[in-house]
């Protein structure tokens, strides 16, 4: 009788647990969907680098052409930035994992490229002033 | 459970060169989504084996063994940094969901397991880096993790139940 009991209470608890997974999965989905959403157009978007948490470099992609440069970190890495199409990717990087560069063009991948090892961040935000981005959520 | 203190050394040590090998494994399947931290995460099908079959304090004792040796065999001190806060947060989740459940449904504890695995990589990744950007991740992360989690769960299941079956590990 009492393992009766114990048995349907664990039934509720599990239950309980896999409606909460549930739902982070749904609302993960769902915000993965909302921040792609809000990409930024082909047209007049602007690429921001930030090396160890400060903006190095600011660049129009729609005015800038096609053009490569290195950006060193402070750590020692180099990580290459080349801006083609009017859209921004990592080339070439010295970091092991070298996920940065495997991750493409920031307009196409939907999420900022992010190399952890050497500190580098590019975010491409809309021109027009108001933050088409999920960055309006996070500071 | 009242493996003679040899046999338990014995399977312990197996399970952690078990589990550094799935991690070194792992390390060579292609990532398919390029996104840093997401992966299977099998080598969390090993810690939660000895998790139930040993406690929670041999599962921490296999856990760092494997993350030390991975470490200095093919990873950096970053590396370490990561699976450390990782590893902890999962297994100190783990144990709560198990307690929680009282032993039931391990793919649950799996699930819990992994998005607090992932939660303490990005909390690393934030304090290293101290970009706010890499909470952009966090959505995929927890995506990854409930689906990885499962399924490491369920692998660990099925891998207990057979275990379970061999005379020599039974107690």
């Amino acid at each position: 009788m009492s393992k009766n009991i114990t048995d349907a209470f664990l039934k509720k608890r599990i239950v309980i647990l896999c409606i909460i997974a549930a739902l982070l999965l749904i609302s993960g989905i769902c915000a993965i969907f909302i921040s792609r959403e809000l990409l930024p157009q082909k047209n007049g978007a602007i690429a921001y680098i930030y090396s160890d948490g400060e903006l190095v470099k600011q660049i129009d992609l729609s005015g800038a052409g096609d053009l490569s440069f290195e950006i060193k970190s402070p750590t020692g890495g180099t990580n290459t930035v080349t801006v083609k199409d009017e859209d921004i990717c990592v080339s070439h990087a010295d970091c092991p994992n070298g996920l940065c560069v495997k991750q493409g063009f920031a307009k196409r991948a939907g999420v900022p490229i992010v190399c952890l090892p050497n500190k580098l961040v590019i975010i491409v935000k809309n021109k027009t002033g108001k933050e088409a981005d999920y960055d309006a959520v996070t500071y | 459970m009242t493996q003679s203190p040899t046999k338990r050394l014995a399977f312990l040590s197996m399970f952690a060169a078990l589990s550094l090998g799935i991690y070194a494994l792992e390390s060579f399947i292609p990532n398919p989504i390029p996104i840093p931290g997401i992966k299977l995460g099998l080598a969390n099908i090993i810690t939660l084996v000895v998790f139930k079959k040993y406690g929670f304090r041999d599962a921490t004792l296999v856990l760092v063994v494997r993350i030390l040796l991975s470490a200095l065999l093919f990873g950096s001190l970053y590396s370490m940094l990561y699976s450390l806060a990782g590893g902890a947060l999962c297994l100190a989740m783990e144990y709560a969901v198990d307690r929680f459940l009282k032993g039931k449904a391990i793919y649950v504890t799996g699930i819990f397991g992994a998005i607090f695995h992932n939660a303490g990589q990005v909390l690393v990744a934030f304090l290293i880096t101290s970009l706010p950007q890499v909470w952009i991740y966090i959505p995929y992360l927890l995506v990854a993790a409930i689906i990885t989690g499962f399924i490491t769960g369920m692998a660990a299941h099925f891998t207990l139940k057979l275990l379970n079956r061999l005379p020599v590990f039974g107690s």
